[in-house]
């Protein structure tokens, strides 16, 4: 007889011998329940078991992950930055010495200057790639930002002092909204925009470039939007995804000079802030390059 | 509709008036243990009692007749319907490598003017299930039900029986084709069981043979989980059926093993186990399987916002229920029949049932269900 059952009977006193027969059925019956609901139970507590031993193991397999992609982050930022960095030194030698050898032999033809000239060139791209690598690496590396609260107007204004001669030289208009405190590193912002503003002088379509700044508050909870707006040549449809990739260059490097790395810049800094950048594919008149900022630290 | 029900031959009666009256009867069902069905000339004794009749015999995982389960003995329930017909057809399983003919190849036999109701007693073994409803499914008429069974053999999993007529093969599909305008069939398929624990990618199988979920051996976490209860396999493993969702839809599917293989490591289900789909756990206890019967039954009671007034029902229950409710077995008969108002009842534990899974859908294999289907008429 099943215990439960057995004290149960002798808390009310109850001789199972001594019962009527149906009563004795009932007990009978009744016992049978205990002992299966008892089987149950143990079959859900081993089941417990089990699945609580899966669980930690799974918990103990993410951890391991976890911790070795970490690592491997580190170690790739590392990487990046020190080949970026490093290479630089011998760039620098063979343009240093391409030089010298132009200085020191007045008297070569017409034709090797022009050689040395494209060396130099070639030179001088390399170290503007490098510039604009390290510039990409060092965007997401530790310790190298800070993120606050920053009214983006100065911000703004120090961006086209920067780029003075090239605005005053084009006879570019920049033009802006009262534009709204966002959440970011100060040389981080600066350089968004700078490369932005930068690509709509270089891209410009007319004599009268113009670019304006744009901002719609509360986008959507917690974010405000920016539209940096321009009448240039615009990005074609299908290519309005790509261009923001590393190195993705959409023309030749005899008609617009580049690295192809700008965008990217722009793209890894307004996602480190949880952001999105993107193209308004409606907008036809020029480029109207949208990306949304965070306007409160998490 | 006049059933009479009996399980041994002395039990039938000698009075004159009933034995002309069975003259009449159209059909015959014996549910039964296979080593019984196989011992006695079951048939020859039930022809020269209802020579008229359509007699199926199939053998079980366990009988149930009225509100009992029938462990040992042959329950013979035979049906003489007044208003309506029934016709029975069928084919042998192992003239099919693929499921899929079956049900084309069934379908084709039957005429179809007047056709209200199909009910299948397949072979447990030798056929795909989820192939064998697909095919019934597609060459259906509309607005057809379709239910029925898998053949058991007890919790041996190892040849299932089903004849038709005395036929000399003994691993047939029949299918009941009923038909009548007064005739009214109502059914419903419930569980009972819940999943639990992580979805589990389904790394490597064959149509209903799984091998690997999330790239580890299928059997070795069964064992995990059976602990003790493996060296009861593969009847133990009835007691965490497999509940898949492929990713597409979010509609899952219960299996129930069949077999299981130590050399390849495989398990065989009673269905197809996709690659690609999401595998999880189901548990289940008494009182839900239970509550899952008494829902099946209140499915089969609603009937076009009328009350259904059964006069027969077939009640085909998963093994994998039974070897749950253990002891407790009965409860879930009885609570199923109080609800459907105590018609006559037969029935029998399958290796998979055959249900659609709303009224006028597409017939599902289901596996761990109560399905009951009633008849009257009206």
């Amino acid at each position: 007889m099943n215990r439960l059952l057995r004290r149960q009977l002798q808390r009310y006193n109850i001789d199972v011998e001594a019962v009527p027969e149906s009563f004795k059925k009932l007990i009978l019956d009744v016992n049978n329940s205990y002992f299966h609901s008892e089987k149950e139970r143990q079959l859900i507590e081993h089941t417990m078991d089990i699945s609580s031993q899966e669980l930690a193991e799974a918990n103990k397999q993410l951890r391991l992950r976890k911790q070795k992609l970490e690592q491997y982050n580190e170690e790739l930022k590392q990487f990046s930055y020190i080949t970026a960095h490093d290479l630089k030194e011998p760039l620098r030698t063979i343009g240093s010495f391409i030089r010298l050898v132009e200085r020191r032999e007045p008297n070569i033809s017409e034709e090797s200057k022009e050689f040395i000239q494209f060396a130099i060139d070639g030179a001088e791209r390399m170290k503007d790639l490098l510039d604009d690598l390290l510039k990409y690496t060092l965007i997401d590396a530790p310790n190298q930002s800070k993120a606050e609260l920053l009214d983006l107007n100065p911000i703004i204004e120090l961006v086209c002092f920067n780029l003075n001669t090239k605005i005053e030289e084009n006879n570019v208009m920049v033009i802006r909204d009262d534009l709204p405190r966002v959440v970011g590193d100060k040389s981080q912002l600066m350089l968004l925009f700078q490369n932005l503003i930068d690509n709509s002088i270089k891209f410009r379509n007319s004599d009268i470039p113009q670019i304006k700044i744009e901002s719609i508050r509360n986008f959507k909870p917690g974010y405000t939007k920016l539209s940096v707006i321009d009448n240039g040549i615009g990005i074609e449809s299908s290519f309005q995804t790509r261009v923001f990739d590393i190195f993705e260059k959409l023309h030749n490097i005899n008609v617009y000079k580049g690295t192809g790395i700008g965008l990217a810049i722009c793209k890894k800094i307004v996602e480190k802030y949880s952001g999105e950048i993107w193209i308004d594919q409606d907008y036809v008149d020029g480029l109207k390059l949208d990306f949304t900022l965070p306007i409160t630290i998490i | 509709m006049k059933i009479k029900q009996f399980l041994s031959f002395s039990d039938i009666g000698l009075d004159q008036s009933a034995i002309e009256e069975y003259r009449e009867y159209q059909l015959v069902l014996a549910f039964g243990n296979r080593h019984l069905l196989e011992e006695e000339d079951i048939y020859s004794k039930l022809k020269s009692i209802f020579p008229q009749a359509e007699i199926v015999l199939s053998s079980t995982a366990g009988q149930i007749l009225g509100p009992r389960y029938i462990r040992d003995g042959i329950v013979i329930t035979a049906v003489k319907l007044e208003h309506s017909e029934v016709k029975a057809v069928a084919v042998k399983a192992e003239d099919y490598e693929n499921s899929l003919g079956i049900g084309k190849d069934l379908l084709e036999k039957m005429p179809t003017e007047n056709l209200k109701h199909i009910f299948i007693l397949s072979d447990g073994q030798a056929i795909n299930g989820s192939e064998l409803v697909q095919g019934l499914y597609e060459g259906l008429p509309g607005n057809i039900g379709v239910t029925g069974g898998l053949a058991g053999d007890d919790a041996r999993f190892e040849k299932t029986l089903v004849s038709l007529n005395g036929s000399d093969n003994k691993k047939l599909v029949v299918a009941l084709g009923f038909y009548g305008e007064r005739l009214k069939v109502t059914y419903g398929s419930q569980g009972g069981w819940t999943a639990f624990g992580p979805e589990r990618l389904v790394t490597k199988s064959e149509k209903n043979v799984l091998y690997e979920l999330d790239g580890q051996s299928a059997l070795d976490l069964y064992k995990k989980y059976l602990g003790e209860l493996s060296n009861e396999l593969p009847g133990s493993a009835l007691l965490f059926p497999l509940c898949i969702r492929t990713s597409d839809n979010n509609e899952t599917l219960v299996r129930t093993i069949l077999s299981v293989d130590e050399e390849d490591q495989s398990m065989t289900f009673a269905g197809n186990v996709p690659e690609g789909c999401y595998a999880r756990l189901m548990k289940s206890n008494s009182e839900s399987l239970i509550d899952g019967a008494h829902d099946a039954a209140e499915d089969c009671m609603l009937y076009d916002n009328k009350k259904a007034k059964p006069e027969l029902s077939i009640m085909v229950s998963c093994i994998g229920r039974r070897i749950v409710l253990d002891q407790l077995v009965e409860e879930e008969v009885e609570e199923a029949l109080r609800v459907l108002g105590s018609p006559p009842n037969t029935g029998f534990y399958s290796y998979g049932e055959i249900c659609p899974i709303l009224e006028n859908s597409r017939p599902e294999l289901h596996n761990q269900t109560m399905t009951i289907t009633t008849f009257s008429e009206i």
